[in-house]
């Protein structure tokens, strides 16, 4: 989860030499045509991966287990969805303005080893379930 | 270290370093208990179960939660709680601890000072727990208000018209194109944004572009500028909302390749570019301005817009016009003066423009995108000098509108003019227009215009030519002939720019790819 919000800060959109991250390109919205009702959805979804990621951490470390997996997995879909849709979109070589690779790559990288976390705790918590008399699975 | 519950008083024995600690909860033998050092690192006795106990050589033992201080002074490693060490910093003794290190438990009573149960690792991983919760929520607050921050959606405007120009001048520096369009003054950058993506849209339509053309990603052309640099004295304060910068040396590199353009193969082989090698161009600003502008810097414009300041392509052309005919920015420019809609905007233009009455018409113009002329009026007005009126009047004045971006476009449904006790009036019925004039009445449709075309042109006019041009001239009756008008803070303008541009994707509407390779043959 660190992994996935340290790359949403790594660069996302490449203009001339400056690279902006995931937020300042958030912040294009109403220069691209997004700063409607939608562009800000958008926004605070994106924004609430990390209060999402410390839920995830805070419900980890209460020992709500599955929970907190299942934290994981939500966080690590949508980001990484987010993440790979970005990265497939290529790095556009050549062109002025185009998609940088280093924060969608980062931030896939870290979404499926959240995801994979998560099911690991889930895997876990199963068996640990299970191999318990009278334990549920 | 205090432990509520604990009914004991302070732990005995005292410590002694000379002597082999024992510590703990219990002395000899220890039977369960918690983490113990002795004193220069000497063996613990045997303990039996429990917990660990002595570290032999006095390295750093790691007992999780709460502060400690080594025997020898060595710093421990204690997960989550402050650690005061030997450096100087001060020691936490009313955790209960002696200059040894050794825990002393002041409300405890010999072996049932443990009263309480066995809550020290419980209570570890509760204090654990609450770190991690702690700095897990301290993080994400400011991770999420840095991000919330970041992705404000702000304009890109600069404190002070120097730093505008120098914004804009980085961000030609390093190519941004992202940069430089946000960084324009926000009027000016939302009407090039409003019409290039419907022009490149008509573009890839025609065929002129290729399928996959972004106008997000601009292809084919590099910018580099460097060692830019504006003479911030020389800056000229024209007004409150007005300062001209002065550019005055640094250099800009332009490199274009024709291939890289996204533009089809036929356009490229009729432009003949399918083996023409990038071009690279670097203008000396200095030199330029020593060769060609009479040592003249370059003047930029940067208008404050909202409280913050924006370089302005308009304020700069106009600026320029100026400077080259010896002319001042007038010192009281013209108020703007809205309607209170769409159709009275429209009206009242054509009302204004029939009395001639220049004033009325540019204050009638949109202040964010063309405060400009507002701002020239009186100097536009003297050069224009005194106008006749037309002597025609309004008599009838109706609109269709529909939404288009950026504005309301208003189509002329019904419009009635006076001269000289003469009406005319011109209807529209769909894709026809009728025309009453003295008593006689004409119908245009849109599917007649290829007709009229070929009649009206002759042997002139070839029939492909006839064709294109029927085509635009029945897109343009079909979409209708009209303005767009805009609204800034609650009052209607009229927007010639957007009338102009919607005009033009108009026209692009009506052609056709087979139009482009007619144009192209005959530019050949």
């Amino acid at each position: 989860m660190i992994t996935t919000v340290v790359g949403s800060f790594l660069p996302w959109l490449r203009s001339g030499t400056v690279g902006r991250d995931s937020y300042e390109v958030l912040a294009l919205r109403g220069w691209a045509g997004l700063g409607n009702g939608y562009g800000e959805v958008i926004r605070v979804a994106w924004v609430s991966m990390t209060p999402v990621a410390v839920c995830c951490v805070l419900l980890f470390t209460f020992g709500l287990r599955r929970f907190a997996a299942w934290t994981g997995i939500l966080f690590g879909t949508i980001t990484g969805t987010v993440a790979a849709l970005v990265t497939v979109q290529g790095s556009n070589e050549g062109a002025m303005v185009g998609i940088s690779l280093t924060g969608p790559a980062v931030a896939l990288c870290g979404a499926v080893l959240a995801i994979a976390g998560a099911i690991t705790v889930l895997t876990a918590s199963a068996r640990a379930a299970t191999s318990k008399p009278g334990g549920t699975p | 270290m205090s432990y509520p519950g604990g009914g004991g008083g302070e732990w005995p024995p005292q410590n002694n370093p000379n002597q082999p600690q024992q510590g703990g909860w219990q002395q000899n033998p220890q039977q369960g208990g918690y983490p113990q050092t002795g004193p220069q690192g000497f063996p613990q006795q045997p303990q039996q179960g429990g917990y660990p106990q002595s570290n032999p050589q006095g390295f750093p033992q790691q007992q999780p939660g709460f502060p400690q201080s080594s025997p020898q002074g060595f710093p421990q490693q204690q997960p989550g709680f402050p650690q005061t060490g030997p450096q100087g910093f001060p020691q936490q003794q009313a955790w209960g601890q002696d200059q040894y290190g050794q825990q002393q438990f002041p409300g405890a009573q010999g072996p049932i000072g443990y009263a309480g149960g066995p809550p020290k690792k419980k209570r570890t991983g509760l204090a654990i727990t609450a770190v991690v919760a702690v700095v897990a929520l301290a993080a994400g607050a400011v991770v999420t208000v840095y991000a919330l921050k970041n992705s404000n959606d702000v304009a890109a405007g600069a404190p002070s018209p120097a730093a505008a120009a120098n914004n804009l001048v980085s961000a030609l520096g390093s190519g941004d194109v992202i940069g430089i369009m946000n960084g324009l003054a926000p009027a000016e950058a939302k009407l090039s944004k409003d019409y290039l993506t419907g022009t490149v849209d008509e573009l890839k339509r025609l065929e002129v572009l290729k399928k996959d053309a972004d106008p997000n990603k601009v292809t084919g052309v590099e910018f580099k500028a460097e060692n830019v640099k504006f003479d911030e004295g020389a800056a000229e304060t024209v007004n409150d909302h007005l300062v001209i910068n002065k550019l005055t040396e640094g250099k800009i590199t332009l490199t274009s390749d024709v291939k890289k353009i996204p533009l089809t193969d036929k356009l490229v082989e009729a432009m003949g570019a399918q083996d023409e090698a990038p071009s690279t161009e670097t203008i000396d600003i200095a030199e330029e301005i020593k060769k060609s502008n009479k040592g003249e810097p370059v003047r930029i414009a940067s208008i404050k817009v909202d409280g913050e300041w924006y370089p302005s392509l308009f304020y700069t052309i106009a600026d320029n016009v100026l400077h080259e005919e010896k002319l001042k920015w007038p010192s009281n420019p013209i108020a703007p003066a809205g309607a209170g809609s769409a159709s009275d905007a429209a009206k009242q233009i054509v009302e204004a423009g029939m009395a001639a009455d220049l004033t009325k018409v540019i204050a009638l113009l949109p202040p964010d995108e063309l405060g400009v002329l507002q701002d020239l009026g009186p100097v536009l007005i003297d050069q224009a000098g005194r106008l006749p009126a037309t002597g025609a009047k309004l008599t009838a004045f109706e609109t269709d509108s529909k939404e288009v971006t950026g504005g309301t476009l208003l189509t002329i449904k019904k419009i009635g003019v006076e001269v000289d006790g003469e009406k005319v009036e011109v209807v529209r019925s769909g894709d026809c227009y009728s025309v009453s004039a003295q008593g006689q009445d004409q119908k245009l449709c849109a599917d007649e215009i290829t007709q009229l075309v070929e009649q009206q042109g002759g042997k002139n006019v070839s029939g492909s030519v006839a064709d294109v041009i029927g085509r635009i001239g029945a897109r343009v009756l079909k979409d209708g002939i009209g303005v767009v008008s805009t609204e800034v803070d609650g009052k209607w303008y009229v927007s010639p720019v957007r009338t102009y541009s919607e005009l033009g994707l108009t026209l692009m509407r009506g052609l056709e790819p087979k139009d482009i390779d007619e144009l192209l043959k005959l530019a050949k």
